[in-house]
This record gives structure tokens, C-alpha cells and sequence, in this order.
């Protein structure tokens, strides 16, 4: 009972830390109004749409301080300020948790379904890359805000390594399970990309994501 | 995590509504559970519909080529549906081909590129 009743002013809180801050269209206020605490998605969807409206009338560099403030009016419950995760990586399970831990991160972002769906569909190649030939490994996904605002995803492992970076990541290697496609992709998606391997050294390969301002 | 996505049978039609994160291994029982409905009755079409997902990553996407071929071999067209814009995207971008199976924007041009209806007539 007392649950509920406390979960329930939580928009109402939510809303009035926001317009202390930043004006509030109807349309956004009439969101936070619906907001239903339970639904997950409902939530994610909400936290994008509250980092974008902050990211153009308050700009970008606003975003985490006012997301502070809003996480403070509404003793956490949201948890709307993004922060850093590291996961192990060494099963299916784990993947599917990383994938989800991303696509969450990315929602507290800013980041649209189709930004969401990149940063997902990376952390799901570079996990597999590392239960497929490393057993073992690590993905990190932190915070961004330079250039602009986003989200790194890091992927570490100690592995066999990879022998010819270059060779994968042109497409002149072709391997059967997939690992060139993989990491050629997730290039292709990211908008920064580094990859540091040598056999018997292990695999680091950084992506990074930024926030679009043109929306 | 769920272990098996069920495969409906309509008519000579085989569909299967994927509403649960993928993982590889549940990639692989689809397969093989697939296989296995055509081998003991034949059938169609397939139909693979993927509106409830928001990730398909290059290797489900590999293994769905995988299956469709498969698929053919046994005598069967397989068309994937209900793809959303974003994952359209992400696999273009990514450079994924998009020849390897058959698609349709939803469940219901599927049914009808498989010619459902014609049997009613």
C-alpha cells in the first residue's frame, strides 16, 4: 500500500525537478504523467526522450546535471543518470545480459530504437567474438562526452588473439564461424573503432557511439 | 532463459513467432526442431516472424540463411518477416547481405507471398 502510494508520485516529482530546469512541452509533460514505473520500456523510452529534450533546449552539456537532479527529486527510483557497467563475459546467458545492459544504457543516452539496436547488435558480436574463441572475457560500457555525448563499448579478453587485423577487418578473411563479419560490422556501425591484437596477446576492441544532435 | 520457440503448423505452412531474445543455442534448436517438422511432414512455406525483436545480430541473421536454405533443400520457401527499420539498418550498415532468405513487412504479406488463401478456393 504505502509502496504503491509512494510510487505513484514519482512523475509528479519527476515533472516538477524537470521544469525547474528546462521547459516542459505538453506533449513530454503529458508522458512523464502516464509514466507507469513498472513497465521497463515505458521507462527507457521516457529517459531518451528526457536526455534529447535536455540536449536541445538546455544542451548537451547540461544532460548529466540535470539527470542528477532528477534521479535526487525522485530518491533514485528511475535511476535516469547513466553509469558506467562491466560485465563477464563467458556464456549465452551473459551475452544476452550484456546486450540488454546496452541497449538500457543507450536508452538513458538519449539514443532513438535505431541507435539503440547499433549499440546492442555491437555488444552482441563482440561478446560472441569472445565465448566463440576467447571463453573468457570482459565488456565495459561507460560513458562518453567528447566529443559529444555516448556510449563505449569495450570488449577484453586474453585469447588467442587475433593474427592479421587489417586482413579481417577488409574482408579478406573469411572465417567459418563468422568472427570477420562480426567485427567488420560493428565497425561499419560505430562512429570511433579501435581494435589492439596480436596472437597469444589477447583482443581489445573499442567502439564508441555518440548522441545525434539533429533529431 | 527459454529453451525452445514452438513452431505452429497451419494447413502446409510452418510459422514460428520468435517473441524472446535470441541466443545462439535457442538459434540452434530452431534449426534443428525445424528440420526435424519438415522431415516428418512436409510443408510449404516458412514463415519466421521477428516483429517482436529488437536485435538480430550477423550471426542469428547467418543462421536464419542457414535455415532457409536448409529449408529449400527439403523442398520448402522460408521468408522472414516482420523486420523493424532499425535492424534493417543495422544489418545494411553492418554489410549484411540481404539475399540469403526471402523477406516480407509483415506476417500477413508472408502469409500471402505463400499463397495462404488459395487453398480456400
Amino acid at each position: 500500500m504505502l509502496g504503491s502510494r509512494f510510487e505513484s508520485d514519482i512523475p509528479q516529482k519527476l515533472l516538477a525537478a524537470l521544469e525547474a530546469n528546462v521547459s516542459v512541452p505538453a506533449r513530454l509533460r503529458q508522458e512523464i504523467m502516464s509514466l507507469s514505473i513498472q513497465n521497463k520500456e515505458q521507462v527507457e523510452n521516457l529517459a531518451a526522450g528526457i536526455v534529447r529534450h535536455i540536449s536541445l533546449f538546455a544542451g548537451t552539456e547540461n544532460i548529466l546535471p540535470i539527470l542528477t537532479k532528477l534521479d535526487q527529486a525522485t530518491s533514485g527510483v528511475l535511476s535516469l543518470v547513466p553509469r558506467d557497467d562491466k560485465m563477464r563475459v563467458d556464456n549465452e546467458a551473459s551475452l544476452v545480459l550484456a546486450r540488454r545492459a546496452a541497449i538500457t544504457l543507450a536508452a538513458k543516452l538519449g539514443f532513438g530504437p535505431v541507435e539503440r539496436t547499433k549499440v546492442a547488435t555491437a555488444v552482441s558480436e563482440l561478446a560472441r567474438n569472445i565465448v566463440m574463441y576467447a571463453k573468457v572475457g570482459e565488456i565495459r560500457l561507460s560513458v562518453v562526452t567528447n566529443p559529444r555525448i555516448g556510449l563505449a563499448v569495450e570488449a577484453r579478453d586474453s585469447g588467442p588473439g587475433i593474427t592479421d587485423v587489417e586482413r579481417v577487418l577488409s574482408g579478406g578473411f573469411r572465417s567459418k564461424t563468422g568472427l570477420g563479419m562480426g567485427l567488420r560490422g560493428v565497425k561499419n556501425i560505430a562512429h570511433e573503432f579501435a581494435v589492439q591484437s596480436a596472437p597469444g596477446q589477447g583482443t581489445r576492441v573499442r567502439a564508441a557511439f555518440f548522441l545525434s544532435v539533429h533529431r | 532463459m527459454v529453451d525452445r520457440i514452438p513452431i505452429l503448423r497451419i494447413r502446409d505452412l510452418l510459422l514460428v513467432s520468435i517473441q524472446v531474445d535470441l541466443h545462439d543455442l535457442l538459434v540452434e534448436q530452431l534449426q534443428s526442431d525445424i528440420l526435424k517438422e519438415l522431415e516428418r511432414k512436409s510443408a510449404r512455406g516458412l514463415v519466421l516472424d521477428i516483429s517482436a525483436l529488437n536485435l538480430l545480430d550477423t550471426y542469428t541473421a547467418r543462421a536464419f540463411v542457414h535455415t532457409a536454405q536448409m529449408a529449400k533443400l527439403m523442398g520448402t520457401r522460408t521468408i522472414v518477416s516482420g523486420m523493424t527499420p532499425a535492424i534493417a539498418m543495422t544489418l545494411t550498415e553492418m554489410g549484411f547481405s540481404a539475399s540469403g532468405f526471402e523477406t516480407a513487412l509483415d506476417l500477413e504479406s508472408a502469409l500471402t507471398a505463400l499463397s495462404f488463401d488459395d487453398e480456400e478456393e
